[in-house]
Formats: C-alpha cells, structure tokens, sequence
C-alpha cells in the first residue's frame, strides 16, 4: 500500500506503464483484485483528503477575506485621519485667501515638513488661541487666521471717553492682527469667564496715551474712541509698548506683502477710493465694474434672502474676476476686495453650517432631502469636510429618531427584528444619500463614512446584546434574531458597505457566553434525566401516538424507526433516548445557524459536551447493577444513539457547515463506539 | 462725578501734524501747562484734554500730539480720522519739515476726504531768526494756496501759542454749526464741500 501511494505520488508517474508492471508481477486474479481494491480504497483515501482540503482553503479563504473586509476599514480610518489632517494643515496654512503669500510658505512649510519645535510652537500658539475662545463667549473663531498669535491681554477699567468715569471692567486681548475687548460675566457659567464685545482690526486701530488721566490710554477706532485705564502705570506702559510693536511689526509685514507697489498705497482704509482726487497724484487705475463694486452688499443681501445658491455663484464669479484682473488692479484694492469676499464667505459658510446643525427642537421631517441644498452649497465652496461632519451628524440622528419609534416592550425577538430592519433600512437610505447624492467621488468623505458606520453600528449591536443576551433567552431565540441581523446587513453589503465583520465582533463574546451557559444548562438537565431513568420501553398508550412518534423520527430522516416498534403501543427506544435525540436535534439546528469560524470551538464543545454527558450516563448505567435485567434495552438505546443517531447527527452537521469529516464526530465515534453491544453479560 | 450730559461743554478734536521735531509737544505743553521743555523727547501717541473758554463759551478742547518721526508715517491714518482739527507745524528753522507740510496735507485730505477740513498751518520757532530757512512769504504763498491760515508760532516765548489753538478751535466750531445747518436744511451742501466720491465694498 505504502508503495503504492509513493509511486502514484512520482511526478514521473504513467498509468499504463504502472498497470503494465502490476500484470506482469501480479500472479492470478486474487492477486489482481486484490490490487484492484487496493487501488480503490487508495481512491477514496485521496478523495476525502481533497474534499477536506478543498474545505480547509474554503475557510481559509473565508478568514482571509474578512481580515481583508476589516483592514479596508482600517484603511479608511487611516485616509480619514490623513484627510483630516491635511484639512486642518490647509485651514491654518490659508483660511484666507487674503494670505496668499502666508498660504504659499506654508504650503511650501507643508512639504518640507514641520520640523518638531515649530510644531510645539504652532500647538502652543493654537493651544493658547483655542484657550482664549474658551474664555470668551461669543467670541469669533480665533485660529482661522494663520500665525495669528495672543501678543499680550490683561485687566482694564473702561472709561467714559467724554466724562472720564468708570464705565466697566474689561478684559481686552491683543493679537497680531486684531484687538479683542470682552467685558466680565456677572455669573460664571462653564469655562467662559468674559463676553465678547468688540473686536478691531490692528490696521484700523491707534493708541494714545492719555497723558492727563492716571494710566489711561485711548483707542482710537474711528468713528469709535475707548479710554481704557491700567491697574498702574508699569501696565499701561506695558500695553503701549505691545500694541507699537504689533503695529509696527504688522506694517512691516504688510509693506514686505507690498514691496512693488507705491508707498502711499500701503495704508489701508475702510473703503476704496474709485475716483481720485486731486491730491492723489495717481490716477491710472482702471475702473472696477460695478458688480464688483457692489458685492460685499449684494452678497449680504442674498445671503440674507436665503438665495444661497446665487450667493455661490457670485462668489464664483468675483473669484475668477479677481484671479483675471489681479494685475490690472492696484494691490491694496485687491487687497480689499479680497477681504470682503472672504468675510461673506465666510458668512455663507456659517449660515450654511448652521442649516445643517442638528438642534434638539428642529424636527427631522425634512430629513436628508433637506440638508441637500445646504452640502451640496457647501461641497462647491470647497467646505466638504466640514459639509460631511455635520451631515453626518444629521444623518445620526435622523437614525437615532427613526430607532426611538421601535416599541421596546413585547417580544425579544419581535423588538430585534424591528429595530434591526429599521437600522439597516435607515442606514440603506443614509447610505444611498450620502454615496449617490451629497458626496458622490469623494474618497475623503467616503472614509469617513464609512467610520460613521461602523460607529452606528457598534452603537446598535450594544443595545441589541443588551435586550438578546439575558438569561431567559433560548439559543433558538438567538439564532433566529442573528438569522434576521445577518439577512438585513446582507442587503447593505449590496452598497459596498460589509458590517458583518463588526456584527460578529459584536456578538462573538456574549454569544459565546450564552453557548456555554446553555450547554451547562443541558446537561444538567441530562443528568436530571438520567436519575429518573428506570430503562424501560416507551409507552405511548395508544397506536396512533406512536404512530406519531415514527413519523415525527422518519420526518427528521431516520428510516426504519418502526424495527423499534413492540406491541400494539411501545417502542423499544426510552423516554430519555426519545428526549435526549429531540433536544440534540434542536441544539444542532440552532448551532448551525450561529456556525462561524470565530465560533466553530465553543459551538463543537457543546456538541461534543452534551453528547459525550449522555453517553457516558448510558456506560455507567451498563455498569450500574440496578439494571443487570434491563441489558438489553440499554444495548438497544446505546446503539441507536451511537449508530444511527450520531452519524445522522454528522450528516447535518457537514451538510451545513461544508466540513465533510468533523473532529468531533470522530473524537464521539472513538470514545464511545466501543460501548459493547453484543455479549453485555460477559461485560459486566 | 454726576452725570450731566446737557451741560457737556462741546469738545473740539485737535490734531498736532508734523515732521520730528519742530515743536508740536514743545506747544501742546507750553498752550495746556505754560512751560517749555527744552529736552527733546520724540512723541508716540499723546493725548491732552482741557478746559477753556472761547469766546465766552466754555468747551474743552482734545489734543492728540502725534509722533513726527517718519517710522510713524504708516500708521498716522488711524490718528487723523478721529480729528476734526488739524495745527500743521513746521519748524522756520529746517526747511525739509516745512516740505514734508505737503505730505501731511494730503494724507490729511486723503483720510478726511473734505477739503475744507479746519486747518492751521503754523511756523513754530519763531524766536530762532538768526536761524531761519524758510521765508514768511514763501510759507504764506503756501498757505494762501491751501485756503488756510498761516501763523507763526514759538513755543519758547509763548509767541501766538493761545493764539493757533483758539483760532483752529473757532473754526472747528464754525464747521459744526455748518453742519447742523446743512443737516436741518435740504440735505447735505455737496456743492461747496467737494466730497469724494467713496464706494464702500
Ligand atoms: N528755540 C525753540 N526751541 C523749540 C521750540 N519749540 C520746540 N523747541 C525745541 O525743539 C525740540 C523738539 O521739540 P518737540 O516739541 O519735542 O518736537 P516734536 O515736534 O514734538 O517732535 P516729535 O515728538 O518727535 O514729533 C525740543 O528740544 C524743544 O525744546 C521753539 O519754539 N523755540
Ligand atoms: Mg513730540
């Protein structure tokens, strides 16, 4: 035999030459039949060796692809994070367009790498600003303008400008650019300590010092004045030197971002002079077309008319006039242009966002349908990430009200079937609006959708397990709840989005629980059973009841049950055997449908368990002198039970789960197929 | 300290323009204290207010003394807007600070954007004849040109120093009553005061 399987396996093996060899060594038929068999069972040996390969890389296959699934989600997770990042390195390098020249350097910075002390800086500076708008309520966004940094702030006594009488306390911020001034809360609520007042531009502002009042000095913001007064002069002075050198260094930077043009054109002033007066000696300048003139305005109407739309493509338009004109027009006008623009902008963006900002009190009727108009205002004004957080924020909690409607009382598994089919067809919906509608060919905004799913979904598995895994639930229960979780989350895979690597996930460890729960349960009660077993043939009292019993057997697939059959209403099977095959065949059914690889140990150790317990109550009965008379039956039982039953058993088992020779089949059959059958008095 | 906002007395803005060192503080000192500083200590920003009576009316005058030194230029705008009189000083003495009176008066004009802003263009240092560059004449043909007033001033002999300030005062005061009048009438007099044509963006 052993010979035989080395020359099959040759590489260089040739089937004629080998039969060849066989005839002329063979002597006689026997001889050669005797091959013949060898030949054959060598046959099957290889067949169920292939089979069980075939089953092996199956599952392997199986494996490899849902680490495949779960590393996809890793990658999106990874490109979220990448995208978010580099968003964020984009906002700070040129949330202006104003900036350009701060944007270019700081793209340039992007490339080349930050090195690690700039960053500490940078997040000391951002840090510091963050901390700032912490403090103060209302307070603008702060970190939207690149390098802006807090110069200096301090305690201030605001003065009447006329009269020179204390007005209120204040607490006044200077940055690099701007000046904020926010007055004291009366009550402290939260983090915030101060409420945002006024804000003034560096380039807008200049500083005298008071030389009559006490450590007073004026800002002068025209058309406003504000006398402010310092605890002591050391701080006033202090407040002096840090606005002069802000201004000054604020001028340097602007005269650098200006170098080219006239001298005289550096100062910037609240509007633009079209027509020149005699005293400007320039006079060369083209004149702006009186939509551009008219922007800012027009703009702050639309916006306000809720015609975002036309908003947008006028900001489109003045974009692309600047971008073609920049050169014809003088740069401080440009300049100006610019600014305004950016500030309507940014009021659309705020209006937008705000449009799509889920509040407790707005209702969700309108739903996604309604948010379309903001994302997709939002997606053209290059604001997507932030059109994809709050649209996903939406999409939460539309998900979260659908969910709230599902009544929580009645059956458990009625309320898993409802609020399982309401998740997944909410989220086939979401699904459907985000990848089609709001954010088609956008892979940023994919990934973090796709995280958003998963988010949800683990959220939804955590209430599910919290009604499915309580002690009263049956594992038929179970399976048939996860049949319909399983069946639901199929059709969101048809939108390209897998959940059932998270699911399982999920329920890998609570399951597992409740399996060996249940299997501690059975056979507890086999052995309850057991105790009361008296070995005795089944009386059903009537033909027709056992009658029953034959068909529900032959039902399950066991032929020739009625061999068991004695007297007009017996069987020869017990009670305990007829109990013991019933509740197995139930068990089995409900494993098969929670089989999975992460589950195949704990699902065949119930098998195996169970099965092993009743067994091996059926040896120490053997043993058991009680029934030395009552032999016979127990042989009779023992045999159904590891002859016909177990293999049946292992039938339905490989049918189901493609494993053609399970271990525990195997490990069953050598354990206990040597319970003797014949000859029990000499056993004894 | 009461309130009592009717009986505020009016408040006239003054600004004190011009090169370093010509003696703007020497006469903001010398009008609000009566003293001269010989030491000379270049201004930033400074601010006085005063009471005085004009002409039987009692009004407090603002001063604000404004850096002359050239590194201030960028940032004067924000100065000017907020005045609503202007002392144009030079110094007799130096005739470069009496050219640079030309760059004041159109930053002035610029930021203002009226043409009839009350404006003083004043010759400080005038008790230093021995050392004078610039002539009465030539600085009068100036002024005459600007449709303005030219005094000649000296802060160290209090030499017409009430005078430059009381006179920008009356003038500041002439314009307001205009200005209400103009606003009870029908509408702003556009003829006289050429306004500039300004677009707000
Ligand atoms: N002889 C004489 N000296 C004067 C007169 N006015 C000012 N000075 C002197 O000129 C110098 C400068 O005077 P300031 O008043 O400080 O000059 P400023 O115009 O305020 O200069 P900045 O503040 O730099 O713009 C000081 O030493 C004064 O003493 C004057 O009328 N006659
Ligand atoms: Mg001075």
């Amino acid at each position: 035999m052993d010979s035989l399987i080395k020359s099959v396996g040759e590489s260089d093996y040739q089937p004629e030459k080998y039969v060849k060899e066989l005839s002329q060594r063979c002597m006689g038929p026997e001889e050669l039949l005797q091959q013949k068999t060898n030949v054959q069972s060598l046959g099957e040996q290889i067949n169920t060796m292939l089979k069980k390969n075939v089953f092996y890389n199956y599952i392997q296959f199986i494996d490899t692809a849902k680490e495949i699934a779960n590393l996809e989600g890793e990658m999106y997770q990874l490109s979220h994070l990448l995208t978010e990042q580099a968003s964020l390195l984009n906002s700070l390098a040129s949330s202006s367009i104003v900036s350009e020249q701060i944007s270019k350097s700081g793209k340039e910075v992007n490339g080349v790498q930050n090195t690690e002390v700039d960053n500490v800086v940078e997040e000391k500076r951002v840090h510091k600003l963050l901390n700032i708008m912490e403090r103060v309520e209302n307070c603008n966004n702060l970190v939207d303008v690149p390098d802006r940094k807090c110069l200096h702030e301090g305690d201030l006594l605001e003065l009447d400008p006329i009269e020179n009488t204390p007005v209120q306390r204040i607490h006044c911020y200077l940055f690099t650019d701007i000046c904020i001034v926010a007055s004291w809360l009366s009550s402290r609520r939260g983090p915030a300590r101060y409420r945002f007042q006024s804000m003034y531009d560096l380039c807008n502002l200049a500083v005298v010092n008071i030389k009559d009042i006490k450590n007073s000095f004026k800002l002068l913001a025209f058309p406003e004045t504000r006398v402010f007064q310092a605890p002591n002069t050391g701080l006033k002075n202090d407040w002096l030197s840090k606005f002069e050198v802000a201004k000054k260094s604020q001028i340097s930077v602007e005269n650098k971002m200006k170098s080219s043009v006239d001298h005289k054109m550096i100062q910037r002033t609240d509007s633009i002079q079209l027509v020149h007066n005699s005293f400007e000696p320039e006079t060369t300048e083209p004149e702006l077309p009186e939509w551009i003139i008219d922007l800012a305005d027009d703009l702050d109407v639309l916006i306000a008319q809720r015609h975002f739309e036309d908003a947008n493509s006028l900001i489109s338009k003045a974009r692309q006039y600047l971008e073609e004109h920049g050169d014809q027009i003088s740069t401080s006008i440009e300049q100006e242009i610019k600014t305004k623009l950016e500030n309507r902008i940014q009021a659309l963006t705020l209006v937008l966002t705000k449009e799509l900002q889920v509040s407790p009190d707005k209702s969700h009727k309108g739903g996604l349908r309604a948010a379309r108009r903001a994302v997709r205002i939002l997606n053209q004004l290059d604001k997507s990430s932030q059109a994809c957080d709050l649209f996903l924020k939406v999409c939460s909690n539309l998900l979260k009200s659908q969910l709230q409607y599902v009544k929580r009382d009645g059956a458990m598994s009625t309320f898993v079937k409802k609020y399982s089919m309401v998740f997944f067809g909410t989220t086939i919906e979401i699904t459907h609006e985000f990848l089609y509608k709001a954010f088609p060919n956008s892979s940023a905004c994919s990934s973090a959708f796709i995280l958003w799913t998963i988010q949800e979904v683990n959220d939804f598995m955590v209430i599910l397990n919290k009604h499915m895994f309580v002690p009263q639930t049956s594992l038929s229960n179970l399976s048939e709840c996860i049949k319909v979780i399983h069946k639901n989350c199929q059709e969101l895979c048809d939108y390209g989005i897998d959940l059932q690597f998270q699911i399982d996930g999920q329920l890998r460890i609570p399951l597992t629980k409740s399996i060996n729960d249940i299997k501690d349960k059975t056979i507890e009660v086999i052995k309850i059973r057991f105790s009361e077993d008296k070995w005795k043939p089944f009386n059903l009292k009537t033909k027709q009841q056992r009658d029953k019993i034959v068909e529900e057997y032959t039902n399950y697939g066991f032929s020739n049950i009625e061999s068991y059959n004695k007297g007009e209403s017996w069987i020869m099977l017990t009670q305990n055997t007829i109990t013991f095959t019933r509740t197995y065949l139930l068990l089995l059914n409900d494993c098969l449908v929670l089989y999975s690889t992460d589950l195949a140990n704990v699902i065949d150790q119930l098998l195996y368990e169970v099965f092993a317990a009743h067994c091996n109550y059926i040896k120490s009965s053997m043993k058991n002198k009680n029934f030395v008379n009552d032999i016979n039956i127990i042989t009779t039982n023992a045999r159904f039970i590891l002859d016909i039953f177990l293999s049946h058993c292992f039938k339905v088992y490989s049918a189901s789960t493609g494993n053609v020779n399970p271990q525990i089949h195997t490990r069953l059959k050598s354990e206990f197929g040597v319970i003797p059958t014949q000859n029990i008095t000499g056993y004894i | 300290m009461k309130k009592n906002n009717a009986q505020q007395p009016a408040l006239h803005k003054v600004i004190m323009v011009g090169s370093g060192g010509v003696g703007k503080s020497a006469l903001t000192l010398q009008f609000m204290y009566d003293e001269f500083v010989e030491d000379y200590e270049p201004t930033k920003a400074d601010s006085y207010r005063k009471k005085v009576v004009l002409d039987g009316e009692e009004v407090q005058i603002d001063i604000l003394d404004t850096a002359g030194q050239e590194d201030y230029a960028a940032i004067r705008d924000n100065y000017f807007r907020s005045g609503e009189g202007f002392l144009c000083v030079f110094s007799i003495t130096e005739d470069d600070s009496f050219q640079s009176t030309m760059e004041f008066r159109e930053q002035i004009l610029r930021v203002k954007n009226d043409e009839n802003i009350p404006f003083l263009l004043v010759g400080n240092k005038g008790d230093l004849t021995d050392k004078r560059k610039v002539s009465l004449n030539e600085a009068q043909s100036r002024a005459q040109e600007w449709g303005v007033p030219y005094v000649e001033t000296s802060a160290k002999t209090r030499d017409n120093v009430d005078k430059v300030f009381f006179d920008l005062m009356r003038e500041i005061r002439a314009r307001k009553k205009e200005d209400v009048k103009g606003a009870n009438g029908k509408g702003k007099d556009k003829g006289r005061r050429k306004k500039l044509k300004c677009n707000i963006l």
